[in-house]
């Protein structure tokens, strides 16, 4: 008798000292464990890896339990899914947002041109449905995505033709780049890199040729106009298919197709993540997504308690004090999240347009410098952000690696006697009878702005900017405009200025410095010279002046170096190139963002980075929130 | 009569081939097309699309090919019965129809049926004790029915639910029966929430039809016919409900024909606010993001709404005014 018990304690002990590196000692959620005992689901430690991640929780190791309930905007909100329950990457963005680690993948080498990248996976990882993952899966998603064939919509940020996947054995995969890119870990990390861990070859295979050879009458069968279609559907970003295999905490029950509305996940019993006591996560046993038309019915369900952890669509500055003062009638508290957009509204002259006396105006250095002298700042901030924010350029945040003082702060003082000034020493001294100042044309200069109709605050910044400019004689005709006239003004070239807010403000400026060179198509102010960047074949496509070139030299030198150090001081030059040239004018960097988070909710993150690249709150690993008891 | 309903017939069809033209070049003439808006809405996303990507969905829509060409394939698959196909919501039109018009229907009608039972009798009671207190307070309402828009209307109501009682009226369904069957639980969950839209639908349509019945009524109720047969002895009850009010629900009748899309097109708005699962959140989303097909569809359904109950009314009206009856049978 003595003796068992001793025997027990022992055990107890020697398993307390190894941690949950014994397979026998994981445990895990009741359903499941109910499942086990009847005999419809495999023993826990069949499901898990071998080697399962290990989480340390934020705060503290929960329990088992609950509902994540949060809200979908329209038929077009996947990226609230790929931030959330969808952010499981092959490598991840660590919660600080300060280097990548492996995830999915159980390590990772690089070499040192950065153009091999090999992934190790872990033995024993499963699909969604019981099917083993391997790398011949992450080859899989690299052949549909390089396929020049595929028409469906690809992961943005990568060079198809010149990445190649390759199996090594069934643990290992090895992506070689023709071309060295010091930022493909930082790629592979973003919301877009989760591409290659989203499309399972034994489901998705049936759609792709190369893999069975009748995939365009399979996709036809299943009601898909052509297997591109069906392979865009089913795998990668869109969750209209419920049944296909994935890699997350939990798995989907309905489909969000834009009729359905509610969009319900269930914990996934293959899920390869423990805490430190050896729990299989996630905590939380459904994830449930409304699916809603406006927002004010998502600030309704806020504020009633109905939403338990997110901040999309609703948590904007006009509507913080509604949400504020339901704290307690909703039983949910705010947390911080740190903005990582280093704007609020940046206007942009097309400087590279058609016309070519408003080219030549808009071109002047002094010109944009006086218009943004004249933007009174601090009154958008007092009449439009409730006094929350400072005035800033398009810059890095302060908090960034990158900040550049002089790109943050030029010509942010209302100073609107030393913009007339500016504006009379470029010869612009003759007004019309409405006292606008005549171009270098003898004709009044009238700048016309569309803002996108949805988003309201642009034209509230923007009506007050029309009152500061009357002050040194620029006419801005300032409209609201359907966006996708917006954005048709833009591809086609006719805009004269447009307005966007400021991501770009960490070290998401690296991999999108849309504002700081002509980089992509969001660069409104030189849609021709970005063309150019792209290189893409476009007719619109425009050699640009030497020091954008410059720029874009610099960052074709950044992206060949893996070296981090090198890449921050190639990046620092191209942003002292864009101080000089001052292209944009910003006007609010934006104060700390929330997250509404329901009170008994644990683990929830103070202060999290909120952005596109980083997708807030996906690197926080999700799976470990739980209900505290 | 039957000579009369071919006739009907036939220029319905004809109306429906002029209204499908239409609306294809309504659908046409905002700037840019489905890619574009997609484009703009992955923006806002925080997104961003290659060039590839543009050319490549362009392709697959055929967006680049000229509008006859457009219209004729839309057109010869509709005579098919095959409505197209759903850009954004990459599913055939019908499927999203089927899935969603009978929950539009339901409240629609029920909407129709709420509005025409609560206006006729009052319509009757004020234009018959005209001036009285009862008369008066329709009358304010009706206004204020007539005054308020729906959306707003929605608000309030929305506002007061929640600060007052602690509950949100938006949806149909509590988030456990959304994805349910049918069931005698679901019902009574669906008849929990549906009031709230029906309330807000029926009242600027009631308020309508009162003040109609009461002006109608009241040109009749003077006329000499009526003072004869009280002479004669007919009961009051029994002479209003008779005549007059027969006479008085003609307009009435007439109307029925806009009724039935203005309930679908009045609860836009009302739907969107409230958050409704119906078929006009889906409608206002495809004009939005220029999904030509699905918006087509919708649109085409609402004429052939407006048609036929057009014809139903003026069947209608021939039923029940011997006048129009004898009208029809000398046209012809």
């Amino acid at each position: 008798m003595l003796n068992t018990s001793f025997t027990g304690i022992s055990m107890a002990a020697l398993v307390a000292l190894a941690g949950p590196a014994f397979g026998q000692d994981y445990s895990q959620a009741p359903d499941l464990k109910a499942a086990v005992e009847a005999g419809t689901l495999a023993p826990v430690q069949d499901r898990l890896p071998a080697k399962p991640m290990v989480v340390t929780p934020m705060e503290e190791v929960g329990s088992y339990g609950g509902t994540w309930r949060s809200a979908l905007k329209g038929t077009y909100d996947t990226g609230w899914i790929r931030r959330t329950v969808g952010y499981q990457p092959l490598v991840a963005y660590d919660y600080e947002w300060t280097e990548v680690v492996p995830n999915v993948a159980e390590r990772f080498e690089v070499n040192d041109d950065a153009t091999e990248f090999t992934f190790y996976l872990r033995e024993g990882h499963k699909w969604s449905d019981g099917e083993p993952f391997t790398a011949e899966d992450l080859k899989f998603a690299v052949d549909v995505m390089s396929s020049p064939a595929y028409g469906g919509r690809k992961a943005n940020g990568f060079e198809w033709s010149k990445m190649r996947g390759e199996v090594i054995d069934p643990l290992t995969f090895k992506l070689t780049l023709s071309d060295p890119n010091g930022l493909f870990l930082e790629r592979m990390a973003s919301v877009e890199g989760q591409f290659i861990v989203n499309a399972a070859k034994h489901y998705c295979g049936k759609y792709f040729a190369d893999v069975s050879p009748d995939a365009n009458e399979t996709a036809k069968a299943a009601g898909f106009d052509s297997w591109s279609q069906a392979i865009e559907q089913s795998c990668f970003f869109n969750f209209v298919d419920e049944d296909r295999p994935l890699l997350f905490a939990w798995r989907q029950v309905t489909p969000y197709d834009g009729l359905n509305q509610l969009i319900e996940w269930e914990r996934n019993p293959y899920f390869f993540k423990v805490d430190t006591e050896g729990q299989q996560l996630p905590y939380i046993d459904k994830v449930q997504m409304v699916q809603t038309e406006n927002v004010e019915d998502i600030v309704l369900k806020v504020v009633n308690g109905e939403i338990d952890f997110s901040n999309r669509h609703f948590a904007t500055v006009t509507n913080k004090p509604v949400i504020y003062d339901g704290q307690d009638g909703g039983g949910y508290s705010l947390k911080a999240t740190t903005d990582a957009r280093m704007n609020h509204a940046i206007f942009q002259l097309n400087l590279t347009h058609d016309d070519p006396e408003k080219r030549k105006l808009y071109n002047e250095k002094d010109f944009r410098a006086a218009l943004s002298m004249a933007m009174d700042r601090e009154e958008i901030i007092d009449v439009v952000f409730a006094g929350q924010g400072e005035p800033y350029q398009a810059a890095p945040r302060p908090s960034s690696q990158f900040y550049n003082e002089t790109l943050a702060k030029q010509f942010t003082d209302y100073d609107p006697d030393a913009a007339n000034a500016l504006l009379d020493g470029l010869g612009l001294t003759e007004r019309d009878g409405d006292g606008t100042r005549l171009g270098f044309d003898g004709e009044p200069i009238r700048i016309q702005l569309f803002s996108p109709s949805d988003q309201i605050e642009f034209n509230d910044i923007a009506q007050l900017i029309v009152e500061h400019w009357k002050e040194i004689g620029i006419d801005l005709d300032a409209r609201n405009a359907e966006r996708s006239l917006v954005y048709e003004r833009i591809q086609n070239n006719t805009h004269d200025m447009h307005v966007w807010w400021g991501d770009g403000g960490l070290n998401d400026a690296l991999l999108d410095p849309r504002y700081y060179f002509p980089f992509n198509l969001e660069s409104a102010f030189a849609e021709k010279w970005a063309q150019y960047f792209m290189n893409d074949g476009s007719k619109l496509a425009e050699a640009p002046p030497t020091a954008v070139q410059t720029q874009m030299d610099l960052y074709i030198e950044l992206i060949a170096t893996a070296d981090k150090a090198k890449q921050k001081e190639l990046f620092d030059e191209i942003l002292q190139i864009a101080a000089e040239q001052f292209y944009v004018m910003g006007t609010v960097l934006p104060a700390d963002g929330y997250v509404v988070a329901n009170a008994q909710l644990g683990n929830v993150p103070e202060g999290q980075v909120y952005t596109w690249m980083y997708p807030q709150p996906g690197p926080m690993e999700t799976a470990q929130l739980f209900y505290k008891k | 009569m039957l000579t009369y309903l071919a006739r009907r017939l036939v220029t319905m069809i004809l109306t429906l081939l002029a209204l499908s033209v239409v609306v294809f070049v309504v659908i046409q003439l905002p700037p840019g097309d489905f890619v574009t808006s997609y484009i703009a809405s992955l923006s806002a996303a925080g997104e961003s699309v290659d060039q590839d990507t543009i050319t490549a969905l362009r392709d697959r829509y055929k967006l680049d090919s000229p509008v006859l060409v457009q219209y004729w394939a839309w057109f010869s698959e509709m005579l098919h019965g095959d409505f197209g196909y759903s850009f954004e919501m990459q599913t055939p039109v019908s499927e999203i129809f089927s899935q969603r018009i009978g929950i539009s229907l339901a409240v629609e009608l029920t909407a129709v049926v709420v509005m025409w039972a609560v206006s006729i009798p009052i319509g009757i009671y004020s234009a018959v004790n005209q001036y009285s207190l009862g008369d008066y307070v329709a009358t304010v309402l009706g206004f204020l029915g007539l005054a308020i828009p729906n959306f707003l209307f929605a608000l309030v109501l929305m506002y007061i639910c929640y600060n007052w009682f602690g509950v949100t009226i938006t949806g149909l369904f509590s988030p456990e029966y959304m994805n349910a069957r049918w069931s005698l639980d679901r019902f009574l969950d669906f008849a929990s929430h549906v009031w709230a839209p029906i309330l807000v639908i029926s009242t600027a349509g009631a308020a309508q039809l009162v003040r109609v019945l009461r002006a109608n009524l009241l040109d009749e109720l003077n006329k000499p016919y009526v003072l004869t047969a009280r002479a004669k002895g007919l009961t009051r009850r029994r002479l209003i409900w008779r005549y007059p009010v027969r006479v008085a629900m003609n307009p009435l009748v007439s109307t029925i024909g806009w009724v039935l899309p203005t309930v679908i097109s009045s609860s836009f708005v009302t739907a969107i606010v409230l958050n409704l699962p119906t078929l006009s959140p889906i409608l206002l989303r495809a004009l939005l993001s220029q999904d030509m097909y699905l918006a087509g569809a919708l649109i085409m359904f609402m004429g052939l709404l407006t048609l036929v109950g057009t014809l139903i009314s003026d069947l209608l009206l021939a039923w029940i005014d011997p006048r129009i009856r004898l009208g029809m049978v000398g046209a012809n």
